[in-house]
């Protein structure tokens, strides 16, 4: 058998040298939804076991980073899935209970008017390219309830819409809606505080 | 007048892909006309929104490469797993 790469390739799916050539991609696609080592580690695996099932079915008109990606990405929504039901309908209505506490509602007082405005963030093409920010955003991603942040990585990372969330998750959209302000108002209240009266784009 | 929490629940909805009437629409948009804390909001949740859509995409691994590849265990462990898979469907192979 020759070792030239590309003669490998077209000979045979060889998950060995998938999980050599993108398996750190994989990693970092799975870690930046799930935030947790080790799951990240258990979905890229199911992943290549999954890919390494379905070789047949590879057309060859994807790239092969494409075709596991796409592969990647269900496992990530099954693992939430599981996460989310494992959870009580309790949790879930706690969760998305938009009277309850948590740093959203007390930002506001009893006329729904702001008590801690929101303050002047500076320009956002400077911010998004700025390090500090960009650190203080990964923190403050990770610092979410883990159902929040699930919920909001399908969402917002994983592109999935209300509609497909609420039927997988069996929850309703009211719910859903509910849990995904509580994310985006968790994720803007911790930069906020963070952020602490310096403009990001005049950080170094 | 819609509240400034109203707001912040009707932006995070507009959000989520939920279409809004006209009419609620509009009675956004004469909120935020009066009230700069919530033109702040606004601005913070779109740049929220790109930040996520950013760190989600980025290839590059800006912050801590370390923590972003997989470990030798951990590669070790999957590549092992992997041959298992392997040699298990070579085995199948004949009996079919």
């Amino acid at each position: 058998m020759s070792n030239d790469p590309q003669d490998i390739a077209a000979q045979k799916p060889d998950p060995g040298r998938w999980l050599q050539d993108y398996g750190d991609a994989l990693f970092r696609y799975a870690l930046r939804r799930l935030h947790n080592t080790a799951h990240a580690e258990d979905v890229v695996q199911e992943t290549l076991l999954a890919a390494f099932q379905a070789r047949t079915s590879y057309s060859g008109r994807a790239s092969e980073k494409t075709w596991l990606t796409g592969i990647l990405k269900h496992k990530i929504i099954d693992f939430i899935r599981k996460q989310v039901r494992e959870s009580t309908v309790d949790d879930i209505n706690a969760l998305s209970d938009v009277a309850a506490g948590s740093g959203v509602d007390d930002l506001f007082d009893a006329r729904g008017h702001w008590i801690h405005p929101p303050q002047d963030w500076g320009n956002p093409v400077k911010a998004l390219h700025n390090h500090q920010f960009i650190e203080n955003f990964e923190h403050c991603l990770e610092r979410l309830k883990p159902a929040h942040a699930q919920i909001f990585a399908l969402k917002e990372l994983v592109g999935q819409s209300i509609d497909e969330i609420c039927k997988e998750l069996g929850i309703t959209a009211t719910n859903c809606s509910v849990i995904l302000y509580r994310a985006r108002m968790g994720l803007r209240r911790c930069l906020e505080i963070r952020w602490a009266g310096t403009n990001w784009e005049e950080r170094p | 007048m819609l509240s400034c929490k109203e707001v912040c629940y009707i932006v995070s909805e507009s959000q989520d892909g939920k279409y809004l009437p006209w009419r609620e629409r509009f009675r956004v948009r004469v909120h935020l006309i009066m009230c700069k804390a919530c033109q702040r909001l606004v601005r913070q949740m779109e740049l929220l929104r790109a930040a996520v859509r950013r760190y989600g995409e980025s290839e590059e691994q800006v912050l801590h490469p370390e923590q972003e590849t997989l470990s030798d265990e951990a590669s070790a462990r999957i590549h092992e797993r992997l041959r298992q898979a392997e040699n298990d469907s070579a085995n199948d192979e004949p009996a079919n």
